[in-house]
């Protein structure tokens, strides 16, 4: 199952802004950017672990939604296109990142109501954990586990079948419980 | 705060809460008309990172409908098997699925190519006949007989979205001619699943008289079970588990799930069992149909996630971790792909390992990598191996340093490509298509 988010095939680069109705593309994006900002900067800070990267990706995102504005052909399906948008670009900046295990930056934890649950250092190793898994292992387990979507719409994000999220989901977590036990 | 996925959930909520409404920036579409916004010195982007899923949407392939004979041949005449050098011994062609974008980021139909393996070179393109418009996967018999499972995906509009649903399969036997040609595109008998049975895999026997099927089970779905077809004629066996672990493998959904020794009697296969443990069996498909549990043989259990265990490669005696694993063609060993842990001092081993189908027992480990310190990701698998397993066809990290290469897939960094592996010679595949989200090749 897959979504046909674009109505037809889009030219490149600047002859796409040339078509571009500019005050219905900021409309449209400007509303779901209101709407899913918040959220969709959360998903790229939990993959990479950098607020200020995080906030790059997801303006990269939008404006590349913004670039196809006028191709777009069902806008019910932008959200699904931008959390695909905004894992490619957390994927395409870790690929970027010097040395096979250099890892973001946990940044400081900060305290939160959920410290009676999961104490700091507990969340961090779990994080620390979830960003060695190899990248289609993490993006369907925060999918799954962050965004609580089901196996299809993981699938339809991701661009892979059912069936292989569900083993990506079940790979990840026997590799995080592996990884949580080297580490205590 | 009991479970992983609680613990999961948790830390990811946490970690998600460090962004708060006040800190998200304002949009900016007007810089550069609608470029990078944000020009950091330290952190520049390609100028190319446009999103994938906008190209690979588009590319919803419209492949030209051939008759059930027809394919487009691209080069007349492909390579003998070699009788010497690295692709000594191998099949000289394989399959694999593709679509129009190479690197897609969503679902996108799928005709098969036809390839040669000494030089990647593409040798025919077979596209599924009408009514079917999607090959959706594919396993190999012998190095000239594959089988294709064809899906029909109707577009359907719902809750605001387009999508395609799958509508109809059927499996087709393919037979490759000379020089790789596709000479034969053949509807097989076999009866479609119900819509909520899962196959999580399926094998050809070697000589083609035999199609397994897996059903995988859970979620509802029929299963874990297998079907065995006797072919031509199309005669069904059934082994079923009910509250079984379902049947796959573990190999995230990639390489094979089933695999036949030469003799069309023993069928290797992998379940997920409690625990998140991996059992390895073997099935005896001259048994009557019935009990799965009854009729297979637990050969090997892997460990899920980090209970000590006894396997040996070498002098390393700690945590083993198989992924995925296929059974030769003389049915005296297991092939799998390996993870290796030590505990003291902490380091990891990647490496193809064989398993005697007798004992169980690790008997060789082939293309061994050490790598100090925990691995972070396994991504090799095995997926083709020669009668005596001495000769592999693999998906193999490449040691060395790490790579910026953007299809470099795992998380350390590290490429990956296909090859063949015999003893620990390691050659690379030329022309093979980037391992990626994509089907993998089949031998």
């Amino acid at each position: 199952m897959q979504s046909d988010l674009w109505g037809h095939q889009p030219a490149a680069g600047a002859a796409e802004a040339e078509r571009i109705d500019p005050a219905a593309a900021e409309a449209g994006v400007t509303a779901l950017y209101q709407a899913h900002a918040l959220g969709l900067i959360r998903l790229a800070h939990i993959m990479l672990g950098d607020r200020l990267s995080a906030e790059d990706v997801v303006q990269e995102a939008f404006c590349g939604l913004y670039r196809r504005w006028s191709h777009l052909s069902d806008t019910g399906r932008a959200l699904q296109y931008l959390r695909t948008s905004v894992l490619n670009g957390c994927r395409s900046l870790q690929r970027r990142r010097a040395g096979p295990r250099a890892q973001p930056s946990d940044g400081q934890p900060a305290v939160s109501a959920e410290a009676a649950v999961i104490t700091g250092e507990e969340r961090r190793e779990v994080m620390r954990a979830l960003r060695r898994l190899p990248a289609r292992q993490r993006e369907a387990l925060v999918l799954r586990y962050y965004l609580d979507l089901s196996a299809e719409e993981i699938a339809a994000t991701m661009g892979i079948g059912p069936s292989s999220v569900r083993s990506a989901i079940h790979r990840a977590l026997a590799s995080l419980g592996r990884m949580l036990q080297e580490q205590s | 705060m009991n479970t992983l996925e609680d613990k999961v959930r948790a830390a990811l909520r946490e970690t998600a809460g460090e962004i708060t409404p006040l800190s998200v920036p304002p949009l900016r579409l007007h810089d550069g008309r609608g470029q990078r916004p944000r020009a950091a010195a330290t952190r520049r982007w390609p100028a190319g990172l446009a999103p994938l899923a906008a190209a690979a949407s588009v590319a919803i392939v419209i492949v030209v409908s051939l008759a059930i004979s027809g394919a487009v041949h691209v080069r007349p005449g492909g390579p003998a098997r070699g009788k010497a050098g690295p692709f000594a011994g191998v099949p000289p062609y394989y399959v694999v699925l593709a679509g129009k974008d190479p690197h897609p980021a969503v679902i996108q139909l799928q005709h098969a190519e036809i390839r040669a393996t000494a030089t990647g070179a593409v040798l025919a393109r077979v596209a599924p006949p009408p009514p079917y418009n999607t090959f959706s996967a594919v396993a190999a018999g012998s190095d000239h007989t594959f089988v294709l499972a064809a899906e029909k995906w109707k577009q359907t509009r719902q809750d605001g979205g387009t999508f395609f649903r799958s509508i109809a399969y059927k499996f087709f036997l393919l037979r490759l001619g000379a020089g790789g040609h596709a000479k034969r595109l053949t509807p097989l008998p076999v009866p479609p699943e119900p819509a909520r049975a899962e196959i999580s895999g399926f094998a050809l026997t070697p000589d083609g008289t035999k199609l397994a099927v897996a059903l995988r089970g859970g979620d509802g779905g029929p299963g874990p079970e297998i079907q065995v077809f006797s072919l031509p004629a199309g005669a069904e066996r059934v082994w079923a588990w009910p509250g079984g672990g379902p049947i796959t493998n573990n190999a995230g959904g990639e390489g094979e799930v089933l695999s036949w020794a030469a003799d069309g009697r023993t069928l290797a296969f992998q379940q997920w069992v409690a625990g998140n443990h991996i059992h390895l069996r073997l099935l005896d498909t001259t048994a009557p149909g019935g009990s799965l549990q009854a009729a297979s043989r637990l050969l090997l259990a892997w460990p899920g996630d980090g209970a000590s265990w006894h396997y040996v490669h070498g002098k390393i005696s700690n945590v083993l971790f198989g992924f995925s694993a296929i059974i030769t063609g003389d049915g005296s060993k297991i092939v799998a792909a390996t993870e290796d842990l030590t505990r003291h001092p902490l380091s990891s081993e990647l490496a193809f390992t064989e398993f005697s189908t007798a004992t169980g027992s690790a008997v060789k480990a082939l293309g061994r990598w050490p790598i100090p310190g925990l691995y972070p990701g396994q991504t090799q698998d095995v997926l083709w191996a020669n009668a005596s397993g001495s000769t592999l066809i693999v998906l193999a990290h490449v040691p060395g340093t790490p790579t910026k290469d953007p299809h470099a897939i795992n998380s350390a960094g590290y490429r990956i490509e296909f090859g063949v592996l015999r003893g620990n010679q390691f050659t690379p595949l030329p022309g093979a298509p980037a391992p990626g989200p994509g089907a993998w090749p089949v031998w």
